[in-house]
């Protein structure tokens, strides 16, 4: 008996023990695997160089200390943009004072959205620039990126030109392996990007502990 | 008199409303068939990426004058969709509206015209180029 009570007092206090350890969430790693040199790897976004508003090169390593939100649009773009612009928006006001979480939309009319150009759209957007950058480069290039994104996103390789998804806010992590995505024209999907940022950062500093 | 005056405000309000009906459908048909193509920006580009890896691996000259020109056809086809784009100003006034939206109605009908075409003959190309 004196056992059972023992056996019994202890099971709760294991129980008592791991409903206080919250499990830390994470979120999967998209996109198909690759064999390298017969070593299973996850999906990573490719290396990239493009200009910012400021004509200056930034690259995806300069990204290598946050956590980003990405989008493809262009100013003249009469309905998916404005929406999507929106959503973005609202993730940038949620992460305007985290250091560790950054925006970046690429232009996919490099040749009408100038790095001028575009520091005036951003100034229009009363956005800060050093948060959420706005960047144009070559047109071939950035189409084999967007598609590359929006392709690992829907593990969909099969949808010709992958454009069907085009509109969507793709959170990237500091390894370059994408990690969530919404689809940037309906607003109800926004609060679990930004939930799922959250998640993201509390991995990192889970990790950092 | 003063049902006169009712009578005319009732007919002007009436007609005033059927125009404003009349451009929003309008704009609605325009914005849908550009709707309609714009996806069709990316697969413009897997094409282009297509007919480039030919081009790299022929020596035949006639082959590549062709592919060449099909892919002349597919830039000038994407660059008149983002012409059109860049272009896109609804005027503000009604009556210029209607004349705006129409000539517009046919305007983005070209550009559609111009990517389905030249899709369709670089698909083709390239069927029958890997098929040989």
């Amino acid at each position: 008996m004196k056992y059972i009570n023992t056996f019994v007092f202890l099971s709760l206090l294991l129980l008592i023990c791991s409903c206080g350890q919250k499990q830390t969430e994470s979120l999967p790693i998209l996109g198909k695997k690759k064999i390298v040199e017969g070593i299973e790897v996850d999906h990573q976004i490719p290396d990239w160089t493009f200009l910012n508003q400021d004509s200056l090169p930034v690259t995806n390593k300069d990204l290598a200390d946050v956590v980003y939100v990405s989008d493809f649009f262009f100013r003249s773009c009469p309905t998916i943009c404005p929406k999507t612009m929106r959503e973005m928006k609202r993730v940038y006001t949620e992460f305007k004072d985290n250091p560790q979480v950054k925006l970046v939309s690429f232009t996919i009319d490099p040749k009408r959205d100038t790095p001028s150009k575009l520091k005036q759209y951003a100034s229009n957007l009363q956005v800060n620039v050093n948060k959420w950058w706005f960047l144009q480069g070559d047109k071939e290039e950035t189409y084999d990126l967007a598609l590359d994104y929006f392709n690992t996103a829907y593990e969909d390789e099969d949808v010709p030109g992958g454009f069907n998804h085009s509109g969507k806010l793709i959170l990237t992590d500091k390894n370059g392996h994408i990690r969530s995505f919404s689809e940037g024209t309906d607003p109800e999907e926004t609060p679990k990007l930004i939930n799922d940022i959250k998640t993201l950062l509390k991995e990192y500093n889970t990790n950092e502990k | 008199m003063k049902n006169i005056i009712c009578l005319f405000s009732f007919c002007f309000l009436f007609l005033a409303c059927k125009d404003t009906t009349k451009t929003a459908n309008l704009e609605a048909e325009v914005i849908a068939i550009h709707d309609e193509v714009m996806p069709k920006m990316g697969d413009i580009h897997l094409a282009k990426k297509n007919l480039r890896k030919i081009l790299t691996s022929t020596e035949n000259d006639s082959v590549k004058t062709q592919v060449l020109s099909i892919i002349t056809d597919l830039e000038n086809a994407d660059e008149g969709m983002m012409e059109w784009m860049a272009n896109w100003n609804v005027p503000e006034d009604n009556n210029e509206k209607i004349n705006y939206l129409g000539q517009e109605k046919i305007n983005i009908t070209k550009v559609k015209d111009d990517m389905i075409s030249s899709l369709e003959l670089a698909a083709n190309f390239i069927n029958k180029h890997n098929n040989k």
